[in-house]
């Protein structure tokens, strides 16, 4: 209950919920418009990390040219994804790319003497025999929090800044992919989502069309990567699990799909529905012990998805009209 | 009049069945042609093979001076060759004004990076809008812009389908089965639709349809089809007359009457 009443928590859970905003909104892209189910978008997250963290530690390289690297990797990685499996119709490309993110994955964890393997980014090899990336972006984080103070007091923790980056990113992200959606760029891609053949028929190559659209994604759950990657410090291949893909879906399903407004409410209402259950320490929670109580906690998520998806299957922001999937 | 589309012993075959067997047709420039022919003559995969959405086996197809037979459907719409679909397929979850602009051709706001100069965009999206309501009037859908497609009736999907046909700048359409499912007095309103679109914009129509009395009344030529290859042709008169045309499509009921 102590963490409970503690805004340091509940900075973290809005930060949390900035990056998931920024993670889904890559999906977003992909599935709000042109309907591509992408269940392997955590991959991206990985790649820009990785990458990121590896020229850092490894090759010593300057911490922002890095995380630039580490989100044209993740786009890379995206137009490699697309370029190989989007020919596949829907089902079989969502397969697809649930096996990509698993295979980005287990090539992390088994390349010790690159990527550090299952002991995580503490184990990147270094020259110095000193495995840390985040160290310039700290020192900013400090600036930035003495510079803050005057306005946040005590609260001016290095989340709170962090924070505040985050969520300026989101904002202007979100701003961005609002004009993307009003291009005739995005009414194609509607177009691709329920039919192929009347766009080419009328001169739209549709798998270019769908190739941009998962890259462009990619690059948006890159960005989202490296900023994950500055938030924790060290990476684990475990982090990176396909469940967190899901957790991006939940977002997008709650915020409503088809609108890219509803991707920060989502992520704001999904940050505080899962880390809120964890406070659920009264009866009946109180009845079972803290392991079973995680397990229910994972219930009552999954129980306010259905309910959801029963009372107002188009998200809360989302058309009805224009629901992806009939 | 010269020759717009030639198709040349075109075959293609699906699992040993031949779908089209050598078929053989030119259409000319700035005419009203038909295909009649039974069910599973091989009219919509010839219509398919033309419009790129499947590849011959073998045999050219030329449209207005360049060999098609190999290029993609976008490749081909490009060219000026549009069709459209049996059924008439609108994409339900766009606007009636959305379908219609996603025909519009060159459209710079299709490249992303676009998204950076608003202007361009905007001023290209006025232009079409304004060329798109033109059209919507022509077919009597101007009530229904804002209308999601999915809520037009059968005959309204087939004037919205012709509508976006025009919309890119076609120097030819193909039609499959414009009036199949379409009551009397809309058929009259579709070929009134056809033949200003012909006259104004100097087209050439390629039909594939059922329904005779019509195909005789609007076509300048006509092409029989049965079992994949093209068995009679000429004026629509000629048709009727035709002893294996009577035999394979229209039925002995003909030959007494």
């Amino acid at each position: 209950m102590q963490a409970f009443l503690q805004p340091g928590f509940w900075i973290f859970v809005l930060l949390m919920a900035g990056i998931y905003c920024i993670f889904a909104l890559g999906l977003q892209v992909q599935y709000g418009l042109g309907g591509i189910l992408n269940f392997g978008h955590v991959a991206m997250m990985a790649l820009s990390s990785y990458t990121m963290a590896i020229l850092v530690i490894t090759y010593g390289w300057n911490l922002y040219l890095a995380c630039f690297a580490g989100v044209v990797v993740a786009g890379l990685g995206g137009a490699f994804l697309g370029l190989t499996t989007l020919r596949l119709r829907g089902d079989y490309f969502s397969i697809v790319s649930i096996a990509f993110s698993e295979i980005v994955r287990y090539i992390i964890q088994n390349s010790d003497g690159f990527t550090g393997g299952a002991q995580g980014s503490l184990n990147i090899p270094s020259k110095t025999g000193f495995a840390s990336y985040a160290d310039a972006f700290n020192k900013v984080l400090t600036s930035l929090q003495s510079t803050i103070k005057p306005i946040f007091g005590n609260f001016a923790s290095r989340d709170m800044a962090l924070l505040l980056i985050v969520w300026l990113t989101a904002i202007i992200l979100l701003f961005i992919m609002a004009a993307v959606q009003r291009t005739s760029w995005a009414r194609v891609l509607r177009a691709t989502r329920e039919d192929d053949d009347v766009p080419a028929s009328l001169g739209k190559n549709v798998f270019l069309f769908r190739l941009s659209s998962v890259i462009v994604g990619s690059v948006i759950g890159g960005i989202a990567g490296i900023y994950w990657a500055l938030e924790f410090s060290i990476l684990d291949p475990a982090d990176f699990q396909t469940i967190v893909t899901f957790f991006a879906w939940m977002v997008i399903i709650l915020g409503g799909a088809t609108r890219v407004k509803g991707v920060p409410l989502g992520a704001i209402f999904f940050g505080f529905l899962y880390a809120g259950t964890r406070f659920f320490q009264f009866p009946p929670f109180t009845w079972f012990d803290s392991v079973q109580r995680a397990y229910l906690r994972i219930m009552i998520i999954g129980f306010v998805l259905i309910f959801l998806m029963l009372k107002r299957p188009q998200g809360i922001f989302g058309k009805r009209e224009e629901m992806v999937l009939e | 009049m010269e020759n717009i589309l030639e198709v040349k012993s075109v075959s293609k075959a699906f699992a040993g069945v031949r779908a089209c067997d050598n078929a053989t047709m030119s259409i000319k420039r700035g005419s009203v042609t038909s295909i009649i022919g039974p069910n599973g003559a091989g009219k919509t995969s010839l219509f398919n093979l033309i419009s790129g959405a499947i590849a011959p086996d073998t045999g050219s197809i030329n449209f207005d001076g360049t060999e098609i037979a190999k290029k993609k459907p976008h490749q081909i719409s490009r060219l000026g060759l549009v069709r459209t679909f049996q059924g008439a397929k609108v994409i339900r979850r766009l606007s009636v004004m959305e379908n219609i602009l996603l025909a519009a051709q060159d459209n710079p706001g299709d490249h992303l990076w676009r998204v950076l100069t608003p202007r361009v965009r905007k001023r290209f999206e006025n232009e079409a809008e304004e060329r798109a309501l033109d059209l919507l009037k022509q077919v009597g859908l101007e009530s229904f812009v804002d209308s999601y497609a999915g809520i037009l009736s059968g005959g309204q999907r087939k004037l919205l389908d012709l509508a976006r046909a025009m919309m890119a700048n076609p120097t030819m359409l193909l039609l499959d089965e414009p009036f199949a499912g379409v009551n009397p007095a809309l058929v009259e309103k579709l070929v009134e639709v056809l033949q200003t679109m012909k006259t104004k914009h100097s087209l050439t129509f390629l039909l594939v349809e059922h329904d005779l009395e019509t195909v005789m009344n609007i076509s300048d030529e006509v092409f029989v089809m049965a079992q994949g290859t093209v068995i009679a042709s000429g004026l629509p008169d000629s048709i009727y007359e035709n002893e294996v045309v009577i035999d394979a499509y229209l039925g002995s009921r003909r030959k007494s009457s």
